[in-house]
């Protein structure tokens, strides 16, 4: 099996992983237009998925939760072997370093924030 | 070895588990294979496996289209779960999720080079050395397009199959998706598979916004996807027919009429 | 020697005697009257009020949450969560409350649904809705009746307590006096604790009647709407309990079957309900019982439907008619 093959397929899907996840420069021969699309598709399904895995957070953050969410993951791609609950853990760890989160723990019914 | 008669059937959710299993008329279901532990199955999987419904193991995660080998531990967990659920066969897609160690989590589409071929027939052969039953393969729906395209959607899915084997698994909602956003041709696309590998076919909702066709799996089967799963029944009779509904499930009545849709179609 | 207040002991203690009983049939004649109150001509109750009449406002949730899964218009999955179809929607009220609240998040189960729903105006409706068709005792009411049974116990322990300081004072033999103060004590504990039950006794006849006519009785049509009523009707007496199938009742009732085995036994077979345990409901007055059990989904009692409401007596007033 020709190592080439792979290490040329393997530097032509990280030059597009990378567009799409960090921010990257669109790889040549690209749509710029539809990576953007791709792009924010990528995003909006992995906020989905932290959503759905902390409902605290989405109560505490309401309409911050977008921005912020997307600020943070575009800066942090998530990485191989990391779950969608290590994902969303480190996003509640981001918000509380940088202090997004309510000083005081604020006690709703059947949530409670844990960073 | 010829692929199974699987009939009509409907992916397996955990929130609709009751709801799939009182369907009438259910032939078979898929299942995540990511979502599933082999030495814990849920109850209602037990149940339709004990019913002598068959249960495919569909698997999202191999990254079979990328750079990187096999996963060994991916690999032996997806032929796991096929055996747990004695499934008939297994299925993963022509595409990869990672690469430098970031994870898209999401199915991005492989460039249509015989360079990327040769890699993604080496990385089929080897999970198919580990797996206990056949492995379908499945088109996906692409955004987008890879220059330097050397084959065709088509070709390169023929030469797959012929190179590894493998059974084909055509899923008639990614190919309207991509003959509206890529131009692919659908028959182009069909003319070209070994259609005596079909395994089983996916059909699924979408919707089409701003020009762009998203296959949802969230929405009605819209009649465009089921013309195309008229054309491939033109060729073919296909031994299975599976819809994917993953979100906004409907009624339990509408569900139904769906399968007697595609169950129309198959058999018109 | 003089005679404390001029009455000797042997003849206070009787006099004590006889104040204690006028209290205990004061206390009963409260409690025989709150639940008399003048009958209103009936109307037809619906299947919700019928709920709310047999198990109180998380009955009414439980009915709704039965016809809606009956309808397709909830997904129950095995592990008890459930999801409103993406089509669903009611003229029911209470239906659409259920549908709304269970749309407004991811995954929830039947017990957070009861609860909250339960808690909610529209339930609460119903309920005002029975006070004033007499069918009901107002929360409101209950509460004071209670406080109005002892009232008489209160006074005549007042007066054996001042007797019982005075003797001790005196230096007289006190221990008679002491054992029917502590009689007294015990009596109004008991009485206190004894509660009120919620529905009238217009309320109990109509409940009856419903249980009589065979509502939840075996279906021998093959209509679907009627089949849709009929659950209705039989979780509306039974509670979610006697959901007719069984793979959807053990989705539906949280807990191991143990828990749930327990949730009919323990309860009292003859769904009479009382407010303190049925967590009460916020009417126009103020609620009477507090917060409440948390009994999954139950209204507190139900009356199951493997159980029978006990061959004539020990039924405390209308179980009645067959079942």
């Amino acid at each position: 099996m020709n190592d080439e093959a792979r290490y040329r397929l393997a530097a032509a899907q990280t030059a597009l992983v990378r567009a799409l996840l960090a921010g990257d420069a669109a790889p040549a021969g690209f749509d710029p237009e539809r990576l953007r699309i791709e792009a924010s598709a990528l995003l909006a399904k992995r906020r989905r998925i932290v959503e759905r895995i902390r409902p605290d957070l989405t109560d505490v953050l309401d309409t911050r939760f977008t921005e912020l969410f997307d600020t943070w993951a575009t800066a942090n791609p998530r990485h191989d072997g990391i779950s969608a609950q290590a994902d969303a853990h480190q996003f509640a760890g981001w918000l509380a370093v940088h202090g997004h989160l309510p000083r005081r723990r604020r006690w709703r019914r059947g949530s409670r924030v844990i960073p | 070895m010829t692929p199974p008669a699987l009939g009509v059937g409907i992916g397996w959710r955990p929130e609709i588990d009751l709801t799939i299993e009182r369907l009438p008329e259910l032939d078979f279901v898929e299942v995540l294979a990511e979502n599933v532990r082999p030495d814990r199955l849920p109850e209602s999987l037990r149940a339709l496996r004990d019913r002598a419904v068959p249960v495919v193991a569909h698997a999202v995660s191999l990254s079979l289209g990328g750079a990187d080998r096999p996963d060994a531990t991916r690999v032996g967990h997806l032929a796991a779960v096929a055996q747990a659920l004695d499934a008939p066969l297994v299925s993963e897609h022509v595409a990869f999720t990672r690469a430098d160690g970031l994870d898209s989590g999401h199915l991005l589409p492989v460039p249509r080079t015989r360079d990327a071929l040769d890699v993604l027939v080496a990385n089929v052969r080897e999970a198919q050395d580990q797996l206990p039953v056949p492995l379908a393969m499945e088109n996906i729906a692409a955004l987008l397009h890879w220059p330097g395209a050397e084959l065709s959607e088509g070709q390169f899915l023929a030469e797959l199959a012929d190179r590894t084997g493998c059974w084909l698994l055509v899923d008639v909602a990614n190919l309207h998706a991509n003959s509206r956003n890529v131009g692919t041709g659908i028959d182009a696309f069909l003319d070209a598979l070994p259609l005596e590998r079909l395994a089983y076919v996916h059909v699924a909702g979408g919707v089409e916004r701003d020009g762009v066709y998203h296959d949802t799996h969230a929405h009605a089967v819209p009649p465009q996807v089921l013309d195309v799963l008229a054309d491939l029944c033109r060729r073919v009779r296909p031994p299975g027919v599976l819809l994917e509904r993953d979100d906004h499930y409907p009624a339990p009545a509408e569900l139904a009429a769906e399968l007697t849709a595609i169950r129309t179609v198959l058999n018109g | 020697m003089a005679l404390p207040w001029g009455i000797s002991g042997s003849r206070f203690l009787v006099m004590y005697g006889v104040g204690l009983l006028l209290a205990l049939g004061w206390a009963l004649w409260v409690r025989y009257r709150v639940r008399r109150p003048e009958a209103v001509l009936g109307r037809h109750v619906d299947v919700a009020e019928l709920a709310f009449l047999a198990g109180g406002p998380r009955r009414v949730v439980e009915v709704a949450v039965a016809r809606l899964v009956e309808t397709g218009q909830i997904h129950a999955a095995r592990n008890g969560l459930l999801t409103a179809a993406s089509t669903a929607s009611s003229a029911d009220r209470v239906q659409a409350e259920v549908l709304d609240w269970i749309g407004r998040r991811p995954s929830t189960t039947t017990t957070s649904v009861v609860r909250n729903v339960s808690e909610g105006a529209v339930v609460a409706t119903i309920g005002d809705e029975l006070v004033r068709q007499r069918l009901l005792v107002a929360p409101a009411k209950a509460a004071a009746a209670r406080r109005r049974t002892v009232f008489g116990f209160c006074v005549v322990g007042a007066v054996g307590v001042l007797r019982f300081v005075n003797g001790l004072r005196l230096d007289r033999p006190v221990g008679y006096l002491f054992m029917l103060l502590l009689l007294t004590a015990a009596l109004v504990l008991l009485i206190l604790k004894s509660k009120i039950k919620a529905r009238t006794v217009h309320g109990d006849r109509i409940l009856a009647s419903a249980r009589g006519s065979g509502l939840d009785g075996p279906d021998r049509s093959q209509d679907s709407t009627v089949a849709v009523a009929r659950v209705g009707a039989v979780v509306a007496l039974g509670g979610l309990l006697a959901f007719p199938d069984a793979d959807i009742r053990s989705a539906l009732l949280p807990g191991s079957p143990s828990a749930n085995k327990n949730l009919s036994e323990s309860t009292n077979a003859c769904s009479s309900w009382s407010y303190s345990d049925s967590g009460g409901y916020s009417s126009s007055g103020s609620s009477s019982g507090s917060g409440g059990s948390d009994s999954s989904g139950g209204g507190g009692s139900s009356c199951g439907s493997g159980s029978s409401c006990g061959s004539g007596g020990g039924c405390g007033g209308g179980c009645g008619g067959g079942s």
